[in-house]
C-alpha cells in the first residue's frame, strides 16, 4: 500500500493556479511522435539526393544516436524540472538566465516554424487531389482547427494526437508488411536493382552532407518532455513517453528508408516531395494509395497540433518569468490552458506560411533545434557537476553519464557543419538573429525580469541566481 | 509540509498491473527495433561494396540499437524501484485526487 497525503483545499487552490494535471505517458509519447512523424513521410529523402541510399541509411542511424542523447538527457531533466517550459525551463535553472532566453526563443520559433510548414504542406497535398484547391484556405482551416483544439483543452488535444499518430505510423508498418511479403510470388521491394552497384555515389562527404536531412526522421522528438507540468505523474509519464516515443521513431525511420529505397528509383527518391506516398504509387496497389494519402495527411496535422503545445507552453513558461509581457501567462479559468499564448501562435504561424518559403523556414527551424541540443548537453554537463546523484531528488536517473552529452555535443556540431555546406548563408542569418536576440536582453528585457524568482525548485540555488 | 486532510490508498495489485503493462509495452519496443534494425542491417549489407560502408553502417546501428536499448531498460528498472510512489501518484490523479508526497 502506498500512502500519499491529500488535502481537499490544498487541491481546490491548485486547481485554481496550475495547468490541468490529466496527462499520462501515452500523451507525451503523441505529443513527441505527432509532432515528429511528418518527417517519415517528407523531407528526410534529401538525404537520399544528397550521398545515395546508404549515406541517407548512415544518416538515419547516426542521427538517431545524436536524438537518443538527446532524449536521455529530456528524460531525466524533464523529470527533475517537471515545468511547463521545457528546456527553457531547465537551462533556466542550471546555466542562467541569458541561456534560457536564447533557449525559450529558440523552442518558440522552432515549433512555429514546423506548424507554419505542416499547414502549407497539408494545402499543398489537398491540391495534389485537384489542381484547383487553393491551398491557404485549407492552410487557414488547419491552424484555425488546431488553435481552437489546444485552446480548449490539453487531454483531448494530445488524445485526438495519439489517433491520428497512431493510425499515421500504422500506414508506414502496412506499406512495410506489404512490401516484405511475397503476396504474388514475388516482393514488391527490389534493393538489388535500386540500391546495389551504388554504394557512395559522393564518396564519403555526401554523407556528411546528408546527416542535415536525417534530422527530419526525429526533429522534435525533444518536445514530448514539454508536457510534463500537465502530467499526472512526471516521474512516470516523462521518461517513459518519451524514450517510447524516440524508439517508435527509429523503427519508423528505418522501415521508412528500407521501403522507400526498394520501391522508387533513388534519384527520383532524392526529389520527390512526399516519399513514402510515391512508395505507395509505385506499388500500384490501390488500397496502400490511399492509406499512405491519408498517413501523409494526418502526420502533418499531428505534427502542427503538437507544434502549437510546445510553442505555446515554451511561451507561457517565458511569460510568466517576465521574459515576455506577463499577459501571455494566463491560464483559462475552466479549461486549464495557456490560452493567450496558445491563441498568439497562430497569427504567427500563418504569417509565417504564407511567406511560403518553405526550406527556408524550415532551414530556420532546424538551426534553432541545433542551438537548443548544445545547450541542452551544456546544462547536463553542469547539472550532474552541480548537483551529482543524491544531493537533490531525482525521478529518473539516466545511464551513462557522460556519454550521452558528449556524444550529443559532437553530433550536433558535426550536423551544423553539414547544414553548413548547404545553407550558409541561412546558418548565418540565424546566429545573427540569436546574438541580436541575446544583445537585446542584455540590454533591455533583463530589466523587466527579478532573477530572483526566476529559480522555482525547491533546491540549493546554484551561484548566481 | 502541511498536515494532511486524509491519506490515499491503492492496492498493490492495481500498482503491479499497471507496472506489468508497462513492461509489457516495453519488451515489445525493445523486440521491434532489434528486428527492424536486423532486417534493414543484413539488407543493406548486402548492397555496401566496401568493407568501410559495411562497417560504418554496423557500428551506428549497433551504436543506436544499444543506446535506445539501455534507455528502455534503465526507465523500466526506474519504474519497477519507485513503482509505490509513482503509480499510486498516476493512479490516484487520473481519479481526480490531488496528491503530494508525504516526506
Amino acid at each position: 500500500m502506498a500512502d500519499l497525503a491529500v488535502s481537499a483545499q490544498q487541491a481546490q487552490q491548485q486547481r485554481r493556479l496550475t495547468l490541468h494535471r490529466v496527462l499520462g505517458a501515452m500523451h507525451v509519447w503523441a505529443l513527441g511522435v505527432g509532432i515528429v512523424l511528418v518527417g517519415e513521410f517528407m523531407g528526410w529523402n534529401f538525404a537520399v539526393a544528397k550521398g545515395g541510399p546508404l549515406a541517407a541509411l548512415m544518416a538515419c542511424w547516426i542521427i538517431g544516436v545524436l536524438y537518443v542523447c538527446l532524449v536521455y538527457i529530456a528524460s531525466e531533466m524533464g523529470s527533475a524540472i517537471p515545468l511547463a517550459g521545457g528546456f527553457y525551463e531547465w537551462t533556466k535553472h542550471i546555466l542562467g538566465p541569458l541561456a534560457s532566453w536564447l533557449v525559450g526563443l529558440a523552442v518558440v520559433f522552432e515549433y512555429i516554424m514546423l506548424e507554419a510548414a505542416d499547414a502549407l504542406v497539408v494545402g499543398a497535398i489537398m491540391q495534389t487531389i485537384s489542381e484547383d484547391v487553393v491551398v491557404w484556405p485549407w492552410m487557414l482551416l488547419t491552424i484555425g482547427v488546431l488553435t481552437f483544439l489546444n485552446y480548449r483543452g490539453v487531454l483531448a488535444t494530445l488524445t485526438i494526437n495519439f489517433v491520428i499518430t497512431a493510425v499515421a505510423f500504422s500506414t508506414i508498418v502496412l506499406l512495410f508488411l506489404a512490401s516484405v511479403v511475397p503476396w504474388s510470388g514475388t516482393l514488391l521491394v527490389d534493393h538489388a536493382q535500386r540500391v546495389a552497384e551504388l554504394d557512395l555515389p559522393y564518396g564519403w562527404i555526401g554523407v556528411l552532407a546528408a546527416l542535415q536531412f536525417g534530422i527530419w526522421f526525429y526533429l522534435g522528438i525533444e518536445g514530448a518532455p514539454m508536457a510534463a507540468e500537465e502530467t499526472r505523474a512526471p516521474g512516470r509519464a516523462v521518461p517513459l513517453g518519451t524514450m517510447l516515443g524516440m524508439v517508435t521513431l527509429l523503427v519508423a525511420a528505418t522501415l521508412t528508408w528500407f521501403v522507400a529505397t526498394g520501391l522508387v528509383p533513388w534519384v527520383e527518391l532524392g526529389a520527390s516531395a512526399y516519399p513514402l506516398f510515391d512508395a505507395a504509387k509505385a506499388t500500384g496497389l490501390p488500397f496502400l494509395i490511399v492509406a499512405l494519402f491519408i498517413g501523409t495527411m494526418l502526420s502533418c496535422i499531428a505534427s502542427a497540433n503538437g507544434c502549437i503545445n510546445d510553442a505555446s507552453r515554451s511561451y507561457f513558461s517565458m511569460a510568466r518569468d517576465h521574459y515576455v509581457t506577463p499577459w501571455f501567462s494566463a491560464i483559462h479559468p475552466k479549461y486549464r490552458t495557456p490560452y493567450r499564448a496558445v491563441v498568439f501562435t497562430a497569427p504567427i504561424a500563418v504569417s509565417f506560411a504564407v511567406s511560403g518559403l518553405l526550406d527556408q523556414v524550415i532551414t530556420f527551424s532546424i538551426a534553432s533545434a541545433l542551438i537548443v541540443y548544445i545547450f541542452a548537453a551544456l546544462a547536463m554537463l553542469k547539472f550532474r557537476k552541480i548537483y551529482p546523484i543524491g544531493s537533490i531528488k531525482r525521478e529518473y536517473v539516466s545511464p551513462w553519464h557522460p556519454v550521452p552529452a558528449i556524444l550529443l555535443l559532437v553530433l550536433t556540431t558535426a550536423t551544423f557543419v553539414a547544414i553548413y555546406f548547404g545553407y550558409a548563408l541561412n546558418l548565418f542569418a540565424t546566429f545573427v538573429f540569436y546574438i541580436a536576440a541575446a544583445l537585446y536582453y542584455v540590454l533591455h528585457r533583463k530589466h523587466y525580469v527579478d532573477a530572483g524568482k526566476l529559480f522555482r525548485m525547491k533546491w540549493p540555488r546554484p551561484r548566481g541566481f | 509540509m502541511q498536515t494532511p486532510a486524509t491519506l490515499a490508498r491503492v492496492d498493490d495489485a492495481e500498482i503491479e498491473a499497471a507496472l506489468g503493462r508497462d513492461r509489457l509495452v516495453v519488451a515489445l519496443w525493445l523486440v521491434a527495433i532489434w528486428v527492424a534494425l536486423g532486417v534493414v542491417f543484413f539488407n543493406a549489407q548486402g548492397f555496401a561494396r566496401t568493407d568501410e560502408v559495411r562497417v560504418v553502417m554496423g557500428v551506428a546501428g549497433v551504436v543506436e540499437g544499444l543506446f535506445i536499448s539501455g534507455g528502455l531498460l534503465a526507465i523500466y528498472r526506474h519504474l519497477r524501484e519507485n513503482r509505490v510512489r509513482l503509480y499510486t501518484e498516476e493512479i490516484l490523479t487520473r481519479r481526480g485526487v490531488f496528491v503530494e508526497e508525504v516526506d
